[in-house]
């Protein structure tokens, strides 16, 4: 029997205010616990909330950015739960009147086909605190951190239009690309800035039924999200083809150990007992707001693909990956535009200077190589001054922080010789001292001579000690030994 | 003391109180045990321990207060918005901007249990 | 001295016949040699209040000081004051020390007022009565074998039994104005958004407005120009310029429409509480008021709509009292789970508990409709028939409370006996509106309330009716047996 299978996602985006939604406590990362945690954030009695107004901003130009209806009223509620990283025993949320109301998203697939993935809606809402297992306290309790506690989300709900792994990875890399575009989440996966809860379902193919769904939440990367779904559909699958039944049912992937399992804890009493929220009073936007933003909304993903095979005639591919993501794609304008060559500045950036940031886990923004010393390098490139190979060493050094590309060429003694009278003289000169190779050269048949060119060219990097221009050493060398014939 | 409206949950029947004399006599047994489940279910949301000894009066006491709130069913509310504040103003927006520094140390010196800045609960298990 | 009003402490302390530190002393010692009688006041804070007072001084002798500078005040125990206890009444927050002010107590810190203490009162607001405070019941200064009402039982038997000329106070269905009638002190609840929530330990948000009490109008007009803030920490703060609520006092009442509400003098009025508000309504018509008599014909539901909605609010507020942060934590936890329901079984009492699963249950699925979200509609019906009565009266008049003080105890059984306690006063928290109750009368040796009900924002026009009908009347100058 063949399975079709149905999923969709909820992803939560941090926004990238400077405070939380609710207070005026910062959200940035990575601080000692509890330090940007105040008593807001603490839920400390008599405490009340004021919404952030730049939250309010980010969640409507992401409303623009897929084309959605904007809630002109938006409203929020609490949802009730005990959890220790939930100070209040509820999360301010929006149920009822999100600010973000159905739009659409289009996904772009390995084969060339693009598919429409329909929004449900995005509503704002706050961010819970971390619990810590370990620490340097007794082993019978948790740590709570609340730093994180308040910091603003946009939750983005999708439809299930998704039928494959693949599917959802586009749908989720593209939402990434444009809250990133758009500026208003940083992107860093690592750091918990986008999560994803996956709902997956399957049925037989072709039914119209839908199967039974269960959610797998709090995914941080594509790789375990492309994990998670894979091994949930081939898990479904199992146990109805053995005669079973899909419970529906909350479950968190472990990537480390690839192993999902059911979490009963949170289904136990699931009553979260929704209701307006009385400390917050209904957010109105205006007509103004709106337009305001959106000519000010910077430029999306697929503008950006094509003006990038436009304005630069790049290939729709490189174009593509290029424009994915806002990081990678202001890096690549930045070198362009300092180089004056933006062929080489896609290729560099896609190829050498992103499997160096992959290979270490860097995002682009944390790059070791600004974009300017990548143009640097590019520069000499374009301008024969230093071969591909000692391009590739001359890359290393910058990233290890040896400085630009021309203090390294100079040091190192890089610079590629390209003067037609000293390279003749060379070429000259490794000739002479090789009188036998050149006479099996002149011996050897026509079809075969061209083979035996490699020998002199070896010869004639090692005495330039690889500083001789390959195509010219090349040049002058043909034309010496066709004298010579 | 019982109250109508637990039989909603169980039977799906619509209100209140038309069921107050027909089933009340009839499935007394059968919604004490109910009462108990709801009472349960409630002191487990609200994280509020009721022991044996007092849940009968805890019922009890809880089934009058609902009595009296069924006034309300009889009401006819159709059409009426629902108010969920007394004043018609909106939401006020703050400006993003860093007012709260870190007072950890104020804000710690009245928590139960802290260790290195965290708050100390016993172990979460998910 | 604790006879004087506060406006005529103003004047003495101005015009140097005493000073705030013998004035802040002398209330102090009647607070330690009477207080044992009527346990009103739960922290008295006599360092600070000398300091205050001392600073105070200060700033009268340079002149130009604020009105209520060196006026000593009590705070109702539900406003959270930076370094001293603030319990609400609970041993929830027994050991709670907060490091922040509500917005009201660094209004008065501002204005130079002298923090006696902080008074009690039912556990975290939840009570008509003042029994369910952790601290103990407290008794009227009237009767001490009768309530003072609640849930500002404490503030109100400060003010009546002359321990404070004035004292904040908060009122969610009635807590400001029932006892303020029950121990015979003049007392009112702000328009919702008048005065700032921050700080004020939440009961049911939107419902919750504080506001003062003391034995005058007059006294109330003065408190609430420094009470009455914008504050743009709360959200439901309305922007909206505090007027002087004192310029408008001696404003003639003549051509004053006062609606009275039939439905407010029917079945299980206390016929001695009817005559005695009738008499003062008649004194209003005597002043050239005139009474017109109008229908709130939803008011009945106001009891069940409130006894909904003020529970399901509070059941996610007091959500955050769960033994991880601050306040009480039960012994030896076994797990998290124990932790929560022992911490919030041990630490909060009978009421409180009781109203958390009534909210709990009117919220839950399957139940929000036919509960929480019929009460919302039927508050919308409450607050047209309001509307719809301000469109041809000027102020609404009638009884506080159905009967006088009742006797300690007699209720403790049946809760919804004591939530009819608050079946005048509770439709002014649903719709809004400001209350106000000032006294009108005696019953069997007890303190009436009269109350005032304004349109919006109308305080001052509230205020002044007040203050006129104590132009003509004593009650408000009565004391208790032996606190003169």
């Amino acid at each position: 029997m063949s399975w079709d299978t149905v999923i969709g996602l909820e992803i939560h985006v941090q926004l990238a205010t400077k405070t939380k939604i609710f207070s005026g406590a910062s959200t940035a990362y990575g601080a000692e616990p509890n330090t940007q945690a105040c008593a807001i954030d603490l839920a400390m009695p008599g405490t009340l909330p004021v919404l952030n107004k730049q939250a309010v901003n980010y969640a409507i130009m992401f409303g623009l950015a897929i084309d959605a209806e904007i809630g002109q009223v938006s409203a929020f509620e609490r949802k009730n739960y005990f959890y220790p990283d939930l100070p209040k025993g509820y999360q301010t949320t929006q149920l009822e009147k999100p600010i973000v109301g159905r739009g659409n998203v289009e996904i772009q697939l390995a084969d060339g086909r693009t598919k429409n993935v329909r929004i449900h809606h995005a509503h704002l809402e706050e961010d819970a605190g971390k619990s810590l297992h370990e620490g340097n306290f007794n082993s019978s309790f948790s740590g709570i951190d609340l730093n994180r506690a308040g910091t603003p989300l946009i939750e983005i709900v999708s439809e299930p239009d998704m039928s494959n792994a693949e599917e959802a990875i586009a749908f989720a890399k593209k939402i990434h690309s444009i809250v990133t575009s758009i500026g208003i989440c940083d992107g860093e996966m690592s750091q918990g800035s986008m999560r994803f809860d996956v709902n997956v379902s399957v049925k037989p193919s072709g039914s119209d039924t839908l199967g039974t769904r269960t959610e797998t939440k709090n995914l941080n990367s594509f790789k375990f999200m492309e994990e998670a779904i894979k091994r949930e559909v081939a898990r479904q699958i199992d146990v109805i083809e053995d005669g079973g039944t899909i419970a529906q049912e909350t479950r968190l992937y472990n990537g480390e150990t690839k192993v999902a399992r059911s979490m009963r804890s949170k289904e136990e009493a699931n009553d979260y007992r929704y209701f307006p929220c009385p400390d917050l009073l209904p957010v109105v936007v205006s007509d103004e707001q709106v337009e305001e933003l959106r000519r000010n909304l910077p430029e999306l993903p697929d503008a950006r693909q094509a003006r990038f095979v436009e304005q630069y005639e790049l290939s729709e591919y490189d174009a593509g990956i290029l424009s994915s993501d806002a990081a990678m794609a202001n890096y690549f304008e930045t070198v362009s535009s300092a180089c004056k060559n933006p062929k080489l500045a896609a290729n560099w950036t896609m190829g050498e200077l992103s499997a160096r940031l992959n290979s270490q886990d860097l995002s682009i923004g944390n790059s070791p190589v600004s974009a300017e010393q990548l143009a640097g390098l590019i520069v000499r490139i374009a301008d024969n001054s230093i071969s591909g190979k000692m391009a590739k060493e001359v890359f290393e050094a910058i990233w290890a922080g040896e400085g630009s590309a021309d203090k390294i060429i100079e040091a190192r003694g890089l610079k590629q010789v390209s003067d037609s009278g000293a390279l003749e003289q060379m070429v000259a000169d490794v000739l002479a001292a090789n009188q036998a190779m050149v006479d099996d050269y002149i011996n050897t048949d026509e079809a075969k001579r061209k083979k035996k060119l490699g020998g002199f060219m070896g010869q004639i990097m090692k005495a330039s000690k690889g500083q001789a221009n390959p195509q010219q050493v090349n040049q002058i060398l043909a034309q010496k030994l066709n004298e010579l014939l | 003391m019982l109250h109508p409206l637990n039989l909603i949950g169980l039977f799906m029947v619509p209100y209140a109180t038309l069921i107050q004399g027909i089933y009340r006599a009839e499935l007394t047994d059968n919604l004490m045990s109910i009462e108990r489940r709801e009472i349960e279910k409630l002191a487990t949301l609200s994280r509020i321990a009721i022991n044996e000894e007092t849940i009968n009066e805890v019922s009890q006491r809880l089934g009058s207060v609902l009595e009296l709130v069924d006034q309300l069913q009889a009401v006819d509310t159709d059409g009426v918005e629902a108010m969920s504040h007394p004043m018609q103003a909106t939401q006020r927006l703050r400006e993003d901007e860093v007012t709260e520094l870190n007072r950890r140390e104020a804000l710690q010196a009245i928590a139960p249990e802290t260790e290195d800045g965290l708050f100390l609960v016993p172990k979460v298990i998910e | 001295m604790h006879n004087l009003t506060i406006a005529e402490l103003v004047k003495g302390l101005q015009s140097k016949e005493f000073t705030s530190v013998e004035l802040t002393q002398h209330f102090l010692d009647r607070i330690g040699s009477l207080d044992s009688a009527y346990n009103a006041v739960i922290t008295v804070t006599a360092e600070q209040a000398l300091k205050a007072a001392a600073a105070a001084d200060q700033r009268l002798a340079a002149g130009n000081a604020p009105e209520l500078c060196g006026v000593p005040i009590l705070h109702k125990d539900i406003f959270c004051t930076d370094g001293v206890r603030t319990s609400c009444g609970s041993k929830m927050l027994d050991n709670f020390i907060p490091p922040y002010n509500a917005t009201v107590v660094e209004n008065f810190e501002q204005a130079g007022a002298v923090v006696l203490g902080k008074t009690n009162m039912d556990e975290f607001a939840m009570g008509s009565s003042n029994e369910t405070s952790y601290y103990g019941p407290v008794k009227n200064p009237w009767a001490t074998d009768s309530v003072p009402g609640g849930s500002s039982g404490g503030s109100a038997a400060a003010v009546a039994a002359r321990l404070a000329p004035g004292a904040t106070a908060t009122d969610t269905g009635g807590s400001i104005r029932q006892p303020a009638a029950l121990c015979g002190v003049s007392g009112i609840k702000p328009t919702y958004g008048r005065v700032s929530r921050w700080g004020m330990i939440a009961f049911a948000s939107s419902l919750d407005q504080g506001g003062p009490m003391a034995r005058t109008a007059e006294d109330c007009a003065l408190l609430l120009n420094c009470m009455a803030s914008y504050d743009d920490k709360d959200s439901t703060c309305i922007d909206r310029e505090v007027p002087d609520y004192t310029a408008t006092l001696n404003s003639s009442v003549k051509g004053l429409r006062i609606g009275i509400p039939k439905e407010y003098f029917s079945e299980g009025l206390h016929p001695g509480t009817d005559k005695a508000v009738r008499a003062a309504l008649a004194d209003l018509e005597a002043q050239g008021a005139e009474l017109v008599e109008i229908s709130l014909p939803n008011s009945a539901l106001s009891v069940p709509a409130y006894y909904v909605i003020a529970p399901a609010e509070a059941s996610a507020n007091l959500s955050r009292f769960d033994g991880s942060r601050y306040g009480y934590r039960c012994e030896d936890p076994k797990d998290l789970q124990d932790m929560y329901c022992r911490s919030r079984s041990e630490g909060f009492g009978e009421e409180v508990q009781r109203r958390i699963l009534i909210g709990t249950y009117c919220l839950s699925a399957g139940y929000y409709d036919a509960y929480y979200g019929k009460a919302q509609q039927v508050r919308q019906l409450i607050q047209q028939d309001f509307v719809s009565a301000f469109e041809n009266v000027d102020l609404i008049m009638g009884p506080t409370c159905p009967s006088p003080a009742f006797k300690a105890g007699s209720k403790g059984d049946d809760p919804v006996a004591m939530y009819l306690e608050d079946i005048y006063t509770i439709a002014t928290n649903l719709a809004g509106l400001p209350g106000m109750s000032i006294p009108c009368g005696m019953v069997e040796d007890k303190p009436v309330g009269l109350q005032i009900i304004g349109n919006y924002f109308d305080e001052a026009r509230m205020l002044n009716a007040a203050h006129q009908y104590q132009q003509t009347s004593d009650w408000h100058t009565q004391a208790p047996e032996g606190i003169a």
